[in-house]
């Protein structure tokens, strides 16, 4: 076993203080987000927009 | 659930939105999709697999975020792997999607409630961060020291096992090997499929601790075969949401509380047989002895009152002793006569009057004196004479008076006073008992006043005791007078 790859894995756990960031950072996409672009998309008849989302990290 | 077009709130049996006419059958399979990762993420939960609920409900929350029991059961499972932030987190964010009806809200309320417990949270992550952050740049002892700490105060906290672990793994020491696998035993029970921690347990097959045998079956991946039911595609459950069974947390252990009461039930009873008996006979010595101390005291005190009661008693004794024989020389003696004082006082006068020839008065004074309170022996002679050169002639005066009385002459002349005249003639007798004349005409007044009786008494007086007397002849012939 490489221990040091092993212990390079190994990441900070957050803490209180950054409760909160990550919190406003979890702004993900779900499936039903696309759909709902995808069916505002298609109902303005603007079907070339691209749904732009932000992929979850 | 809400139409994803319009926004208005569908039964989950509708296959379009009654409102704006949208096709619902593709919204309707991404929700059971969702569902159906839930459901398995539950399962997993159920038998420990952590890592495999934690891919299932972040599925789950791919196809609906909105999906606030996954999310809530996905912030309990990070929860018990000691990854607070990521749970609050979870929590936080389905309170946002979901505000009313919302068990994140009783999950929150428990680690608010509690500020020490939330703080101890906080120190153990930061702990497992300085740790890390040590470990990472080479001061792995100073690591260990940390992670002891976290894992003392979050045993349940599997990262912090797994490196604590790992850092073991790296001395190559046995017996670190040793304590590596318990910690990843440990670690294994709160997550059984998570992949580091079987391979690490893999890297260290060949460590056996006691009690391994048990502990390998406890800490093997359980594959718990899935119940044989009825697979129903989630497009056709008529609700699914019915289908979600909320996730309960463990309850709390009662075992330490019991051990904390019997090891206050052994103390109050080590307290009550050893120390408690003790101390009563420690208190009773110390009262024996206060109480012995106590009684010779008074003992004491009882001889000391009874000796001053007897000095008391002599000097009171003494006293009054010396107070009679005070009052007997200032005069107050209660037996009555002259004090020793005045008696000197009356023979000085007595003397004073003898001298100036005036025998009368010298013997009256004499009269006064208490002769026994003269105790010099001149004094006495002084007092003898005078008293002998006195008597006769006071004694011959007072006769001389009371005959006068008597007869009506001299001061009383023309007027006889018999009673003046005896007074006279005692007192006559007084100064000379034997003066006969005296008792003649003592006896003559008592025959003027018909007292023949001690008239007699008088005239055979002077006829028994004094028969050359010159009285002799006419005291005979009085009492021939009274008819003797």
């Amino acid at each position: 076993m490489d221990f040091e790859a092993e212990l390079a894995k190994f990441q900070p756990s957050l803490d209180i203080e950054q409760a909160e960031d990550a919190i406003y950072g979890n702004n993900t996409t779900d499936v039903t987000d696309l759909l709902q672009s995808i069916l505002s998309g298609a109902n303005a008849g603007n079907e070339n927009n691209a749904v732009e989302w932000v992929e979850e990290s | 659930m809400n139409c994803p077009r319009c926004n208005a709130k569908i039964a989950f049996t509708k296959t379009q939105c009654f409102n704006c006419g949208q096709d619902l059958s593709g919204y309707r399979k991404i929700i059971s999709i969702s569902n159906s990762c839930y459901n398995k993420g539950l399962e997993q939960a159920k038998v420990r697999d952590l890592s495999g609920a934690i891919f299932s409900l972040r599925k789950s929350l791919e196809f609906n975020k909105r999906n606030t029991d996954a999310r809530n059961l996905l912030g309990l499972i990070y929860f018990e792997e000691g990854e607070i932030v990521s749970a609050l987190s979870e929590w936080v964010i389905s309170k946002h999607f979901q505000a009313e009806n919302n068990d994140a809200d009783k999950y929150i309320s428990m680690i608010q409630s509690n500020p020490n417990r939330l703080e101890m949270y906080n120190q153990t992550i930061k702990k497992y961060n300085a740790a890390l952050f040590s470990a990472q740049h080479g001061d792995g002892d100073m690591a260990v020291i940390q992670l002891k700490k976290v894992v003392n105060l979050n045993p349940k906290f599997v990262r912090a096992n797994q490196l604590l672990a790992l850092l073991y793994m790296m001395t190559g020491k046995k017996d670190n090997k040793v304590r590596a696998k318990k910690l990843l035993i440990n670690a294994s029970k709160v997550d059984v499929t998570n992949t580091t921690t079987i391979r690490y347990l893999n890297e260290l097959s060949d460590i056996h601790i006691k009690g391994e045998t048990t502990e390998k079956a406890a800490s093997a991946p359980v594959r718990v075969e899935p119940e044989a039911r009825k697979v129903v595609p989630p497009a056709e459950i008529p609700d699914a949401y019915k289908t979600i069974t909320p996730y309960k947390e463990e309850k709390p252990s009662v075992l330490p509380f019991i051990n904390v009461i019997v090891g206050v039930a052994i103390g109050m009873a080590l307290m009550g047989f050893l120390i408690v008996p003790h101390m009563q006979a420690k208190k009773s010595a110390q009262d024996n002895k206060d109480f012995k101390n106590y009684s010779e005291q008074m003992a004491e005190n009882d001889s000391d009152v009874s000796m001053l009661e007897n000095e008391n008693k002599n000097l009171t004794k003494e006293l009054e002793d010396l107070k009679k024989q005070y009052e007997e020389l200032e005069g107050n003696s209660s037996e009555g006569g002259v004090s020793f004082q005045e008696s000197y006082d009356l023979l000085i006068e007595a003397m004073q009057y003898y001298l100036d020839n005036d025998k009368v008065n010298a013997a009256k004074k004499l009269a006064k004196v208490n002769e026994e309170a003269l105790t010099a022996e001149k004094t006495k002679k002084l007092y003898t004479q005078i008293k002998e050169d006195t008597y006769e002639e006071a004694s011959n005066n007072y006769f001389i008076k009371g005959r006068d009385a008597y007869n009506g002459e001299g001061d009383y002349i023309g007027k006889k006073d018999y009673d003046k005249a005896i007074t006279f003639l005692e007192r006559s007798l007084e100064y000379n008992p034997d003066n006969t004349d005296a008792m003649y005409f003592l006896g003559r007044c008592y025959q003027q006043k018909s007292d023949s009786e001690k008239a007699k008494e008088y005239y055979n007086t002077i006829l028994n005791d004094y028969p050359t007397s010159p009285r002799v002849s006419e005291a005979q012939k009085r009492l021939r007078e009274l008819g003797e």
